[in-house]
């Protein structure tokens, strides 16, 4: 055999290897076909639940799918990156997503997510050979048509459009892939490759001037814009929502600053050690947990008043007494952090789902570039936003569903699992409106109403959520009386108040109707 | 010692523009035109097709959002009217009883269109502070200027130093577009916006 060939015949067998990967773990060792998308590698979930003598379901409330594996849950989202494993959230780098009657997950799951599932460390073979250029195919063999095509199906398409303005051209690579782009400035040119996605679109009429051409080199791999004479600067920017890079060339007499220079790496969350462990706890349906959320902690200090108290000490000492007039009440406390430490927000509703709590409370407290600005203001979540994510999610699942010929009822009729809080909306906002009364009467405050926005800590809770901000630490009057011990004790019996308020509210349905 | 110290040569020419502009009116319009590209505009041209434009601050006991009108000169395209627009609103309230809730040296780095998504890229202390109530003013206060002035646009996406940013104060949630809230505007302008009360 010549060396060409032997290298032809090598290469081939590699590529074929690649299409398995050889998973081994605390439960024996198992092969899971290889499903490259987006340029990663990755596996169907009914092979991973098949191998393992698991199931694949869907959530009953919420309808996203659920991977059961070794007494475990796992609930996934084809529109989110995060995943949770009974109810401890993990972020993947690539979201899953569905075609073809198989749940696509990235191969960064079975090191990720099947550890904490399977109780031991867990080691993948065969993804080294994947990752080899795809341009390491043998030379000697010419594509066909149809094996083009085929190449292009197995990768994600990329859609280019362009956008010219009089002092700037911004091209902008639309589809999952984009995100994947590695974008390199040369003398003359911009080009931004994608190396497991093909590009489509025809970006013409870009003028001549800031961008003089756009073409596409590799086999559609590689977009080459060449700058013209009029162009001063460029920036690039990954968006998500949908997925995207933007290129942005600009011309002269722009007021914008240059780039920013790249954001050092994120600091990782510091550990928290909720009771997220082992199975959730076996609930009835009585009203005996809560979960209560100091706001802020660790480097994240909150709002501070001009004497220098922090927002997150206060919260905690608020939540901290909170919870011992709860105990005494008979409901189960459980604060979302007890120290001075930095909680992820969305680990915090994580810990009250996890420990299917009645009611979440997020404590705050407020600032206001108005010094004279008092009161209490308390927030849900709002429908608007809400309801803006979950017609753009609809959309692209239904563009999702056409593109690989799912059928309505086999398309996955996801909402984003961040947005669980939707369900519980009216509740959380009777819960608001109970706070806010209590704290009016309580601060001798005009009301400041209740109020809607986009609180990340309140999106994902499975239970009525609200979020309140007790007091100004901007106004010198309030700042100083949330610092004393005694009101502080008075605000937290306001809360539990309120909480006990909402939840005879709550409970009145179940009881039986008197007898005459 | 006693010798008079020359003035610093930003401030002798502030003063000689003021001096000048003590002798024509169109220099004194009711609203000031922001500090942007529109700024190159002849003061007589700026006067004969300004367009009036609302800012949103937080106004009153309460800081909900208020508007305030201002007459602006158009910039070019669209985008640069909401560049302009939003360049006038980091100037702070031209109106009386509203407060400006971003800090000092809070400024526009970019902005741009992506579909009915404006992508609005913020710079300078915007992270710095705190409470939802600075959180909400500062986030809402532009998605209202932009959606009210701007038919074509529809959400608002707020990224800061060209990154994606959770949220500004750690309360708001920034990785998804913004819509109005009309709840967080006064009363009178939840009607005169046609936004009806929030269910
Ligand atoms: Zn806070």
């Amino acid at each position: 055999m010549d060396i060409k060939r032997w290298t032809a015949a090598l290469a081939l067998s590699v590529a074929f290897a690649a299409h398995a990967m050889d998973v081994s773990g605390p439960q024996g060792a198992f092969a899971l076909k290889d499903k490259p998308r987006g340029g990663q590698p990755g596996f169907c979930a009914e092979e991973l639940a098949a191998a393992l003598k698991g199931t694949l379901g869907r959530d009953e409330v919420s309808h996203y799918p659920v991977v059961s594996l070794n007494g475990r849950r796992i609930l996934l989202s084809t529109t989110s990156a995060l995943v949770s494993v009974d109810g401890k959230i993990v972020r993947l780098q690539q979201a899953p997503s569905a075609s073809d009657g198989c749940l696509w997950l990235p191969a960064e799951f079975l090191t990720a997510v099947l550890p904490q599932v399977l109780g031991g460390p867990v080691s993948v073979k065969g993804l080294e050979a994947k990752a080899a250029p795809a341009d390491a195919k043998p030379e000697s063999k010419p594509e066909t048509k149809a094996e083009t095509k085929a190449s292009q199906d197995r990768g994600d398409r990329v859609v280019v459009e362009s956008v010219v303005a009089s002092d700037s051209v911004r091209i902008t690579f639309l589809g999952r892939a984009a995100l994947l782009g590695e974008v390199a400035q040369g003398s003359k040119d911009v080009t931004a490759t994608f190396s497991d996605a093909t590009l489509v679109g025809n970006p013409g009429g870009l003028g001549k001037g800031i961008v003089d051409d756009l073409q596409f080199e590799k086999g559609g791999h590689r977009a080459k814009i060449q700058l013209g004479a009029g162009f001063r600067r460029f920036e690039s920017v990954k968006l998500r929502n949908p997925d995207r890079l933007v290129l942005l060339f600009r011309g002269e007499g722009q007021r914008v600053v240059s780039p920013a220079p790249e954001p050092p790496p994120a600091p990782e969350p510091i550990a928290v050690v909720p009771p997220m462990t082992g199975e959730p706890p076996k609930k009835s349906s009585a009203f005996d947990t809560v979960v209560l959320d100091p706001g802020h902690g660790g480097p994240d200090t909150g709002a501070t008043t001009v004497g220098g108290l922090q927002e997150k000490n206060l919260t905690l000492v608020l939540a901290q007494k909170t919870a011992a007039l709860l105990e005494k009440e008979g409901i189960k406390a459980i604060l979302t952090r007890n120290t001075d430490v930095q909680v992820p927000l969305l680990q915090r509703t994580a810990l009250a789902n996890f420990n299917r709590a009645n009611l979440f409370l997020s404590i705050h407290l407020n600032s206001s570039p108005a010094s004279s600005a008092r009161g209490t203001e308390t927030y849900y979540l709002s429908r608007n936003a809400t309801d803006q994510w979950s017609s753009q999610l609809a959309a692209k699942e239904n563009t999702a569903d056409e593109a690989s010929g799912a059928t309505g009822d086999g398309g996955l009729n996801l909402v984003l699992w961040e947005l669980a809080q939707t369900s519980y909306i009216v509740e959380s906002a009777a819960l608001a409106e109970a706070i806010q009364q209590e704290f009016n009467a309580l601060l001798g405050t005009a009301d400041r109403g209740v109020r809607q926005a986009p609180f990340v800590v309140l999106e994902g809770a499975q239970m009525p959520a609200v979020l309140v901000e007790v007091a100004f630490l901007s106004n010198p009057d309030e700042g100083k009386r949330i610092a004393d011990p005694a009101f502080q004790d008075q605000v937290a019996a306001a809360l539990v108040k309120s909480i006990l308020a909402f939840k005879a509210r709550n409970e009145k349905p179940q009881t039986p109707p008197p007898q005459p | 010692m006693k010798s008079p110290r020359r003035l610093p040569r930003s401030l002798e020419l502030v003063i000689l523009a003021a001096a000048l502009c003590a002798g024509f009116a169109s220099c004194r319009g009711k609203e000031p035109v922001p500090a942007s590209q529109s700024q190159a505009q002849a003061p007589v041209q700026q006067a004969a097709n300004a367009a009036q434009r609302v800012l949103y601050y937080p106004a009153g006991e309460d800081l909900l959002l208020a508007p305030c009108t201002v007459s602006m000169v158009p910039a070019g395209t669209p985008q640069q009217d909401m560049a302009a627009l939003l360049n006038r609103y980091f100037d702070g309230p031209p109106c009386d009883g509203q407060v400006q809730p971003f800090l000092e040296h809070s400024s526009l780095r970019a902005l741009y269109m992506v579909g009915d998504e404006a992508v609005v890229d913020l710079t300078g202390p915007v992270r710095t502070g705190g409470g939802s109530s600075t959180e909400t003013a500062r986030v809402y206060g532009i998605v209202e200027t932009l959606v009210q002035n701007f038919p074509q646009v529809k959400t608002v996406r707020i990224l800061v130093d060209g990154q994606e940013a959770d949220t500004l104060l750690g309360h708001l949630d920034l990785s998804r577009p913004l819509v109005p809230e009309p709840r967080l505007l006064v009363r009178s302008a939840r009607r005169a916006t046609g936004e009806g009360e929030a269910r």
